[in-house]
């Protein structure tokens, strides 16, 4: 290695770690595609090297770092595929449709040319046709666009400066082919070449929004998540985890992988695992010799664990918790979940849907701004499922996001069609609205907890005299039982909708509903403002447990947190306390040792708990402390006896 | 289709072009663990190789002496990579994927902590010690790469190595 005079000593072990990166390097650079002149002709081999090097980063770019893979095959196929491409000649000038090799009638696709002018756009896909006219041929559509997202934020390197992607094949990405094309003047595309870049995420999301699923792909059950294809997505649980076919989900459970890493995790279940996890139906998604990851369904909620090889040898548990299933996305792009905003209700003649988008990745507590791209909205017949894209705020760290608007254009009147949020796969039904004006509501008194006995049903519901009721018909009893809320519920109106201690649309008419509560003393006549709507008999809700199979678990003060006072509050520990999980245990917030002990949680003044897709605890400044569902191994306080006083976070102390 | 510009008579073109094909792939190991190391992300490491070797490929006429390849391929990977960051900022995210490549050798935990320690460095003065610890450029040839003087490239060693050794020691 070099050296210099004034330099200080490398540390041995980074010494090692380098000595070590580019041993690995080796062996990964010998598997990796490379420039190879050899299959060139003797003509023109360097420049058939840069074809084959810049297909090469297409490859990498659309294959790899888009929402899929290759339907019929792995990654390599689609290299290889792809770096069989006859070069490109200079295309100076553009060439005549008689020009092109003679491979059958071109099918006329949609052609968006977005804001380019229509005579240049024609020119710059003509352009780009060239020396790819086999690979085109089906093209069913093709998206132009300006290179650059604004003229204000722009490096130009021509006057027109282009991009021209053709799509062959499904959504998943497998027939995308990206181009760049170039001119002398803004209405004169003359060079096209393979884009060396990322598609430029605004072009990214008219592809999701107008490119039809992959033929090759069976249709799911439920419509695709994001409009982006189907079993042939790859998924994963979260940002940087795992990823892994959407297949895999409907495959039979197997174990697969390395049988040490197997053994460990069938150990770690008979430890009993972490609490809430199913002991069984696990099935491999992603093995390789540096880590497994396995994945397990209960109810409707996935778990994943990853194992990875210890130092000693053995396997060990890296990684595992609940698993939020989404659509990989590129790396520069993270999802925003939505919910309706209630001020703005859509109805059944709604062609634009005001949303109140929270970015999901790290973004500093910055509103997205201009990163939020136009919402990816797929309409089926009975269903309208929204995407929302977020180009990533890079240097982020992570208190919570705040809420923004976004209104999502649809092409036709909503009707009675389902609006589904497609953040997540699948994509996630959204219950309705709330409204600024809500609707009185049958609610227990305060600190009231009628029992603990399960009730479900269809939840049904109506106004009366300007009160709400709502009701359970039980599955085939055609009898309808009046329900009482826990105190803090209310109702919206216009459509009626049930809503959680937060405000948040917790249920509508027509979900299905699992509730905890009890009834009324033997014998006891409701009163009139227990049942407003005479239904003859009631019951009394502690919690709602689930609605259409999604644990929700709220009562009565659910999202409330326990403060001590900041008098008494004393030195924070320095030390992590074990790993904790923030969960829903008796109708309240608290946290769970990996025995499985509810531990009473007491925080700082000034936390609070929000509800959303999980219930995250967050501390004054908006950070989140804790997700519900998910460990947490940077809580610091002090365990008593049932309890633990949470005093820090990190390497944050409080108050 | 661009084409590659090779000025007649130049010293790149004293060599046949297949040479030139080894030659850059001879050094793609060294770009790819330097790549690594700079951006912390396997898939973007792999772009950022691809990337230069096509930029590689097209200036290839613009290397005036054929012996500084390497450092030439390092200068171009290096200012590809902070256009990338000033593009998007990826390198800087705190979110990015980073995978943990065992070594066949060194001890899982420990490079597990020079991982992270290198993590924490900013990317400039881990390109820096990239540059010249990984990929061996001299301490001019480092600069000449990133576009500072040499000054500020000592400095950025003394400061990455310092703050590397003492979260070592932390650790």
């Amino acid at each position: 290695m070099a050296e210099t005079p004034s330099e200080p000593t490398i540390d041995p072990r980074l010494r090692d770690y380098l000595d070590a990166e580019i041993r690995q390097a080796e062996v990964d650079f010998a598997g990796l595609p490379r420039p190879s002149g050899r299959r060139a002709s003797a003509t023109a081999p360097l420049a058939t090297l840069l074809a084959a090097a810049v297909v090469l980063v297409v490859v990498v770019v659309v294959g790899s770092q888009f929402l899929g893979r290759p339907n019929t095959g792995p990654a390599v196929q689609q290299s290889d595929r792809a770096s069989t491409l006859p070069a490109s000649a200079d295309t100076s000038v553009a060439p005549s449709p008689a020009s092109s090799p003679s491979v059958g009638p071109i099918a006329a696709p949609v052609v968006d040319c977005g804001r380019i002018a229509a005579a240049p756009c024609q020119g710059a896909i003509a352009l780009a046709r060239v020396g790819h006219e086999v690979e085109l041929h089906n093209a069913m559509l093709v998206v132009v666009d300006d290179a650059c997202a604004s003229s204000a934020d722009c490096l130009r390197s021509f006057p027109f400066d282009s991009v021209v992607v053709f799509v062959t094949a499904g959504a998943d990405t497998t027939g995308w082919y990206a181009f760049s094309v170039t001119g002398p003047t803004d209405l004169t595309p003359t060079k096209a070449a393979p884009l060396a870049r990322d598609i430029p995420s605004y072009i990214l999301t008219r592809l999701i929004a107008l490119t039809p699923p992959s033929p090759s792909v069976e249709p799911t059950a439920t419509p695709s998540s994001s409009g982006a294809g189907g079993a042939g997505q790859m998924l994963t649980c979260g940002e940087g985890g795992p990823e892994f076919k959407a297949s895999v989900l409907d495959a039979p459970a197997e174990l697969t992988g390395p049988d040490p890493a197997i053994q460990a995790l069938h150990a770690h279940l008979a430890s009993g695992g972490y609490p809430g996890m199913p002991a069984d139906g696990w099935r491999t998604v992603v093995a390789s010799d540096t880590s497994v990851t396995f994945l397990a369904r209960a109810a409707a909620t996935w778990w994943s664990i990853t194992m990875a090889p210890d130092a000693a040898g053995g396997w060990q548990v890296l990684e595992e918790g609940e698993c939020r299933l989404a659509v990989r996305l590129p790396q520069t792009m993270s999802y925003a979940e939505w919910r309706l905003d209630p001020k703005h209700p859509p109805t059944p003649g709604t062609l634009s849907v005001t949303l109140l988008a929270t970015e999901l990745a790290c973004a500093s507590g910055k509103a997205p701004g201009s990163r939020m791209q136009t919402p990816v909205v797929v309409e089926t017949d009975t269903s309208v499922t929204i995407t929302l894209l977020v180009r990533k705020q890079g240097n982020a760290d992570c208190p919570s996001n705040p809420e923004v608007p976004v209104v999502a254009q649809l092409r036709a009147p909503l009707g009675s069609r389902s609006l589904l949020d497609g953040s997540t796969y699948p994509a996630t039904a959204v219950s309705g609205q709330s409204t600024a004006e809500g609707l009185p509501l049958a609610t227990l008194a305060p600190g009231r907890t009628p029992g603990d006995a399960r009730f479900e049903g269809t939840l049904g519901g109506g106004a009366t005299s300007g009160t709400a009721c709502f009701w359970v018909s039980a599955p085939g009893l055609g009898v309808r039982t009046a329900l009482v809320w826990p105190n803090g519920f209310s109702a919206a109106a216009d459509p009626l909708a049930l809503l959680g201690p937060d405000g948040q649309v917790l249920a509508q008419p027509g979900d299905s509903v699992v509730l905890g509560g009890g009834g009324p003393p033997v014998g006891a006549t409701p009163a009139p403002a227990q049942d407003p709507c005479g239904l003859g008999s009631v019951f009394l809700v502690a919690s709602v447990v689930e609605v259409n199979g999604k644990a929700v678990n709220i009562g009565e003060g659910s999202l409330r947190l326990v403060a001590y006072a900041a008098s008494a509050a004393g030195s924070c520990p320095s030390g992590y306390l074990p790993s904790l999980m923030l969960v829903m245990s008796g109708g309240h917030l608290r946290l769970r040792t990996t025995d499985g002990t509810d531990l009473n949680a007491t925080w700082p003044p000034g936390f609070t708990a929000r509800a959303g897709n999980r219930i995250t605890v967050v501390d004054p400044t908006g950070r989140v402390v804790a997700t519900q569902g998910v460990g947490a191994g940077n809580l610091r306080g002090e365990v008593g006896t049932g309890s633990v006083a949470i005093c820090g976070a990190g390497s944050q102390s409080y108050p | 289709m661009d084409t590659v510009q090779v000025t007649e008579g130049s010293p790149a073109t004293a060599r046949t072009r297949d040479e030139i094909v080894d030659e850059l792939a001879a050094h793609g190991p060294v770009l790819l663990a330097t790549a690594r190391l700079i951006t912390l992300d396997l898939d973007e490491a792999q772009d950022l190789v691809q990337t230069t070797f096509e930029i590689a490929i097209r200036n290839i006429g613009s290397l005036r002496d054929p012996d500084a390849l390497r450092a030439w391929l390092l200068r171009v990977e290096v200012r590809e990579a902070f256009r990338l960051v000033r593009r998007l900022r990826r390198l800087v995210s705190l979110d990015g994927r980073v995978v943990e490549l065992a070594g066949p050798t060194t001890d899982l935990a420990q490079r597990a902590d020079v991982r992270a320690g290198l993590a924490k460095l900013p990317p400039r003065i881990r390109a820096a010690v990239a540059l010249h610890h990984l990929a061996g450029l001299s301490v001019a040839e480092t600069a000449s790469a990133m576009g500072v003087s040499e000054n500020t490239v000592r400095s950025q060693l003394k400061t990455g190595l310092a703050r590397l050794r003492e979260d070592l020691r932390d650790g």
